[in-house]
């Protein structure tokens, strides 16, 4: 089974309509999943999960239930780095928890969780599907993008990030912000599921979030929910993937 | 009722001794009745004589009688008393109670114990509440006939909310109610699945309101929310658009899959009345946006007129409150008075309204940072003298409507960016408004927050917070004025310090009220409040010569140095007069003096000789236009010197400041040239008409009514003149010459042989005179409108095009009707059309029109027709001298002048109703008024606006907007017109949506003369 997570119902609104034998299943006696086929491929979608407290439990609890082949965020971000454009589709590279600062807890990095990597790092393989998915299906290129995921306001994160660029090692990549890219990939790689996300930006971070926006992104969620769908397709074919490559545990 | 009888009755005290009267008298008349009649009885039996028997029946109709009188007039009393009075004043008083308006009735003086012990209980009642505030927050609907859908009562029909909706709206009046739609461009209905899933989503984003309703549109591709009792517009659009990424829907075309999103249409109560509500909402929701609010300009006559608005139980106190404030105003010796008078006023409010506190955050210029100036009482918010965080302010800021005011009853009813701060200082509800200066920054911030409760309050109380924060408002925005002013004088005293200038004021009395720090020093004895005459120059009485009285500039010696004394002409107030002292010197820049006028502040004769000539060598063309003031003699001789050179000045000034024109130079003292490269003939009167309205400002504070009576004299350059010399003789000469007559404020063209007004009204309304008087009819086209079934010429509308000449262009129809208006020439116009329609009628309406089935005149008319009495006059002698069929004249009333003249119209209408005249709503688009109300006034047809029809071929969403006015029209049983048809795709377009429609535009005909209409009716018909 290969699970798509999206923060909105919109954001998922194209999966839920692609399913096959598509029912409906309820998590936590609140979380609506659709459950149908795509490519033969069984798939799990599921909407409304909002920041990474929330999406970290409900896919700690699908994966619990479910044998998970791949767990794929999907939905809208916002670019952080200024050559990042409205509409772009972004792929991760890393994904990076920005909730997080326990580095006077224990001795961790800023954005550390004990225990954890400092960040979750996405197997090449997938990115190289998706990417060949989004190029093939919309003859549009995507891009790798570290990936700052928290339940913080984007001011918040902008100075977080304006201190600590250093720290989280981040020179010269794309950067983008959404809310819970970091819980989906925590809950991931407990269950050493591999995991990704895919946007498209919707604007840059410090720019006021406005309706007219938000639809310029909604036309661009086809084109993305082609490309995964596509790249489920590929998956379903030829691969077996392996979680956690490359996420040993370096240690405080 | 006998004056005996009065007096008895006057006598009564009590309503159980008047019941005692009304029982007693008809037991009395009974009792005396029956006794008397048994002794007749009696006598008749015992001695049978007639005549107790005749007396027996006498007395049994007398008695009968009186009893019969009695009767009525107490029934007339009880009716009186109990009826009349206690019944209907009580009746009365209870309906006022019920809409919580305390204008109550007080019981007649019935010189009752228990009346008068009822008006002493309303009394009371009254005084109570007039000392109180009432809120019902929750609308109850259960005495509607609404139709229910679902088992939750959330889901009604349309059908039902809209035979409802004033009663829906009724029972929340006092708020402002919310309309909103959410729609999707479909072909097809929502399906099933997507309607519930909207339903939900939308009926737990709004599920913080009470009694919100829900229906589905007619169309059934739209979601209607009623949201009653909201407390910010700027909330209600936040919510949709966060909720807008959970809303979309997908549909499967040939292409495949596509998202849809909503887009979102919103109206509000008591902006739009309940009468307008949902025509606005189809206006809003025509927009091509995807949040389309609309908020008509229509307040002022809505609230108005609403009775609740003006006669609620909150008026009365809250008018107190604002009387309290009424004569706050800021002087830098009184702010800590006035703002211990806000103080106070906060303190009042905060214990009536049950507020945790009220205060007012400031902008501190020192410090560069906002802190709280003053608080209520027991205020701990926040703290004072302490530095508020910018992002409050901003947070505050950015949720505020667009007055600057905010309201939140609950913390969940404030918007997002604004929650996160409340939670921060722990707030709960409240109301602030936010005070910004010109440049937008925020100076003062006025807040009525709560700390643990919520805040109701309804429309009324929150325009009343709005009017009390304005009036607080004021306050501030002229505090920061005079602290500006303040900081300008002391840069004022630093520039007179480097300059050779001292300065000093004094008013009428001539007390001296300012003396520069420069003055100050050189006469160190000098003080204010003293006589300047005698601190200054050691005289005993005022100088006669001084220029407060002469404005004329004048030599003066101070200590041993001479002074220029001269009136600050740009400060020329007669409560405060300027007075510069400039030292006298031998040194002057001659040559600066020679390009530049230092008097009159501009450009020389020689500068303008200048520029001429750097012209000339770059071949340049243009005008010089010369400004003669003719009644420069009478102006100097009432103004004197200075008074002159100050109205001169100020001409200047505004043609170069309010014309954007730098080129103005002086040609001579009384006469002005205005340099004009590369404009054309048409500028120049252009120019002209601007200069004009210039110099008819008063530039005089004195009261007089003296204006500049001009001549504006444009010359042309080069025009054959090989030099700037030889152009400038020719210009002197055309100057001189007497053939142009002087004072008239009239334009002559050195080149041309016209000459005309300067004044725009005054040259129209001699166009208008010269053009509609007599018969004269060349001015009319007619525009012809052709059936779009078959293409075939339906009718005509009459265009005004009134060419001018001067220009080559045609005035604009609006403007002439305007101009006539304000002159009441009108009546021309009207006549001259009414002959043309009757002219016309009479030589083709038997012939060409009825055998081609010519069957319509338009006639667009405006307010300004409506006022003339002669019209109605007119047409109906037009219908019955020509036997005109029904249906043939149409009068087309622009849109947006509806709403403002309904009885004009109705009246209009109402009139001309027997007469079959048609009526047309012109430039229709839906923004000012519904269908249904046209069809009320007496509408037989909407003209959809040019603008909506211009993309309907390329934009998907005007020809909805276009479908939906059709629809409407269509199922109030409106006729439509179209205008502005260009192309065949927007011709099959038209003919694709309503058949039966007529059409104008230029892919059918451009505007006809009258002979090519005729031709053209012939030819295709």
């Amino acid at each position: 089974m290969i699970v798509v997570i999206g923060a909105s119902h919109d954001d998922i609104l194209y999966f839920e309509k692609v399913l096959y034998n598509r029912r409906e299943e309820v998590f936590l006696n609140r979380y609506v999943a659709y459950i149908g086929t795509v490519f033969n491929q069984e798939l799990l979608v599921m909407g409304d999960q909002y920041g990474s407290i929330l999406s970290s439990a409900v896919v700690s609890h699908i994966l619990n239930k479910y044998y998970v082949d791949l767990v794929i965020c999907v939905g809208r971000c916002f670019g952080i780095d200024k050559r990042t454009k409205s509409g772009d589709i972004v792929i991760s590279n890393n994904i990076i928890d920005v909730n997080a600062d326990l580095s006077l807890v224990k001795n961790v990095g800023i954005g550390q969780i004990p225990g954890f990597q400092h960040e979750f790092k996405v197997q090449n393989d997938i990115i190289n599907y998706l990417k060949k998915g989004v190029g093939k299906r919309s003859y549009i290129t995507s891009y790798d993008a570290v990936y700052l995921s928290s339940d913080n306001l984007a001011e918040e994160t902008l100075k977080i990030l304006n201190q600590n660029r250093g720290v989280y090692g981040i020179t010269d990549e794309r950067i983008v912000f959404d809310h819970n890219s970091a819980g989906v990939a925590l809950a991931a790689t407990l269950k050493d599921i591999p995991y990704v996300s895919i946007k498209v930006v919707q604007n840059l971070l410090d720019k006021e979030e406005n309706i007219d926006d938000y639809l310029k992104v909604l036309d661009k969620y086809i084109d993305l929910g082609k490309s995964v769908v596509s790249t489920i397709g590929d998956i379903g074919r030829n691969d077996i993937l392996r979680g956690g490559i490359g996420n040993e545990y370096k240690g405080s | 009722m006998n004056t005996k009888g009065r007096n008895f009755l006057d006598r009564q005290k009590n309503l159980s001794s008047l019941g005692r009267f009304y029982l007693i008298v008809p037991a009395v008349i009974l009792g005396v009745d029956v006794i008397v009649s048994i002794i007749f009885a009696v006598l008749y039996l015992a001695k049978e004589e007639r005549v107790f028997l005749i007396l027996l029946i006498v007395f049994f109709a007398l008695s009968l009688l009186a009893y019969i009188a009695f009767s009525i007039f107490m029934m007339k009393r009880l009716h009186a008393v109990y009826y009349e009075q206690i019944y209907l004043t009580t009746y009365s008083n209870i309906k006022k109670l019920a809409a919580n308006d305390t204008s109550f009735d007080f019981y007649r003086d019935l010189n009752i114990d228990e009346v008068d012990s009822m008006n002493d209980a309303m009394h009371d009642i009254k005084k109570k509440f007039d000392n109180s505030y009432l809120v019902v927050t929750t609308p109850d609907y259960t005495n509607l006939n609404l139709e229910y859908v679902d088992k939750n009562r959330n889901l009604i029909t349309f059908e039902s909310f809209k035979k409802n909706l004033f009663n829906i709206i009724h029972v929340s009046q006092s708020f402002k109610n919310t309309l909103i739609s959410v729609s999707y461009m479909l072909d097809d209905e929502l399906s099933e699945d997507d309607k519930n899933r909207i339903l939900n989503l939308y009926f737990h984003t709004f599920n913080d309101y009470e009694r919100t309703l829900f229906m589905f549109g007619e169309d059934g591709k739209s979601l209607i929310i009623y949201l009653p009792v909201i407390d910010s517009l700027s909330r209600v659009k936040e919510q949709l658009e966060l909720t807008a990424s959970d809303s979309s829907i997908v549909i499967r075309e040939a292409g495949g899959l596509r998202n849809i999103a909503p887009r979102y249409a919103l109206v509000v109560y008591p902006y739009s009345s309940e009468e307008y509500l949902l025509s606005d909402l189809r206006y809003a929701r025509r927009q091509n946006k995807n949040m389309n609010i609309f908020i008509p300009n229509r307040i002022e006559n809505n609230i108005g007129k609403n009775l609740l608005m003006s006669s609620t139980m909150n008026h009365s106190y809250m008018s107190k409150i604002l009387s309290k404030i009424s004569t706050l105003e800021y002087n830098a010796t009184n702010s800590e008075e006035s703002e211990t008078a806000i103080k106070a006023l906060f303190d009042e409010l905060v214990k009536f309204l049950e507020l945790d506190e009220a205060g007012i955050i400031v902008y501190d210029d020192s410090t560069k940072a906002y802190r709280l100036l003053l608080a209520s009482e027991g205020a701990n918010i926040f703290q004072k003298n302490k530095t508020i965080d910018q992002s409050f302010i901003s947070s505050l800021e950015s949720a505020s409507e667009d007055d600057g005011s905010y309201y939140f009853s609950t913390r969940n009813h404030a918007n997002k960016v604004l929650g996160r701060q409340l939670d921060f200082f722990g707030i709960k509800s409240g109301y602030y408004q936010v005070v910004t200066n010109a440049d937008g920054r925020t100076i003062a911030l006025i807040y009525f927050f709560n700390r643990y409760r919520d805040f109701y309050i309804d429309s009324y109380l929150r325009e009343s917070f709005f009017m009390l924060c304005l009036r607080i408002a004021h306050y501030f925005e002229k505090k920061e004025l005079l602290d500006y002013l303040d900081l300008r004088n002391s840069e004022n005293e630093y520039i007179l310090s480097m300059s050779d200038y001292m300065l000093y004021k004094s008013n009428d009395e001539f007390t001296l009220t300012y003396l520069s720090n420069d003055l100050k020093k050189f006469i160190p004895k000098a003080t204010i409040g003293g006589y300047c005459y005698k601190e200054l120059y050691g005289f005993d009485r005022p100088c006669n010569d001084c220029p407060k009285r002469t404005f004329k500039a004048k030599e003066v010696t101070l200590g041993k140095k001479r002074f220029e004394l001269s009136l600050n002409l740009n400060e020329r107030k007669k409560q405060n007069y300027a007075m510069l002292l400039k030292t006298l010197s031998d040194d002057e820049d001659v040559d600066s003096r020679v390009l530049f006028n230092e008097n009159y502040l501009t450009y020389s004769y020689y500068s303008l000789h200048k520029v001429l000539k750097n012209e000339y060598t770059s071949s340049g063309r243009g005008y010089v236009l010369l400004l003669t003031i003719d009644n420069f003699d009478s102006f100097l001789e009432s103004q004197k010197e200075q008074g002159l050179l100050f109205c001169v000045r100020s001409l200047i000034r505004n043609i170069k400041n309010k014309l954007k024109i730098s080129d103005v130079y002086l040609y001579n003292p009384s006469t002005i040239a205005i340099h004009l490269p590369s404009y054309g003939h048409a500028d120049v009167l252009n120019i002209c008409e601007n200069i004009y309205d210039v110099s008819k400002e008063h530039y005089l504070d004195d009261g007089s009514d003296d204006q500049f009576k001009l001549t504006y004299l444009p010359v042309g350059y080069p025009r054959g003149y090989a030099s700037v010399d030889d152009f400038m003789r020719h210009m002197g000469d055309f100057y001189r010459s007497d053939k142009n007559e002087r004072g008239k404020d009239f334009i002559y063209f050195c080149d041309y042989a016209i000459s005309r007004s300067a004044s725009k009204r005054e040259f129209m309304l001699s166009v208008i005179e010269n053009e509609f008087s007599g018969q004269s009819t060349a001015s009319v086209n007619l525009q012809p409108i052709v059936q779009v079934s078959n293409k075939h010429i339906y009718g005509a509308e009459i265009l005004l095009r009134i060419n001018d000449v001067h220009r080559g262009v045609f005035f604009n129809a609006e403007e002439i009707s305007r101009i006539a208006e304000k002159e009441n020439k009108t009546h021309i116009i009207t006549e001259s059309i009414i002959n043309f329609v009757g002219n016309l009628y009479k030589e083709h309406g038997k012939g060409a029109f009825k055998i081609n089935d010519f069957e319509r005149i338009a006639i667009n008319i405006d307010q300004t027709y409506l006022k003339d009495p002669n019209l109605i006059k007119s047409v109906i002698e037009l219908v019955e001298k020509n036997n005109i069929p029904d249906n043939f004249i149409s009068f087309e009333i622009p849109e947006d002048m509806i709403p403002d003249n309904i009885d004009k119209i109705k009246d209009f209408a109402n009139q001309l109703k027997s007469y079959h005249i048609f009526f047309s709503c012109d430039r229709f688009t839906g923004e000012y008024i519904g269908s249904e109300k046209l069809k009320d006034l007496g509408f037989n047809e909407v003209k959809i606006a040019r603008n909506l029809i211009i993309k309907i071929d390329k934009d998907p969403i005007q020809l909805k907007a276009v479908e939906d006015i059709v629809k409407n029209a269509h199922n109030v049983g409106i006729k439509v017109a179209v205008v502005g048809v260009e192309n065949e795709a927007q011709y099959n377009i038209l003919k694709n949506l309503d058949n039966e429609m007529v059409v104008q535009g230029y892919y059918f005909y451009k505007p006809l003369t009258r002979s090519d209409l005729i031709s053209a009716i012939v030819s295709y018909n």
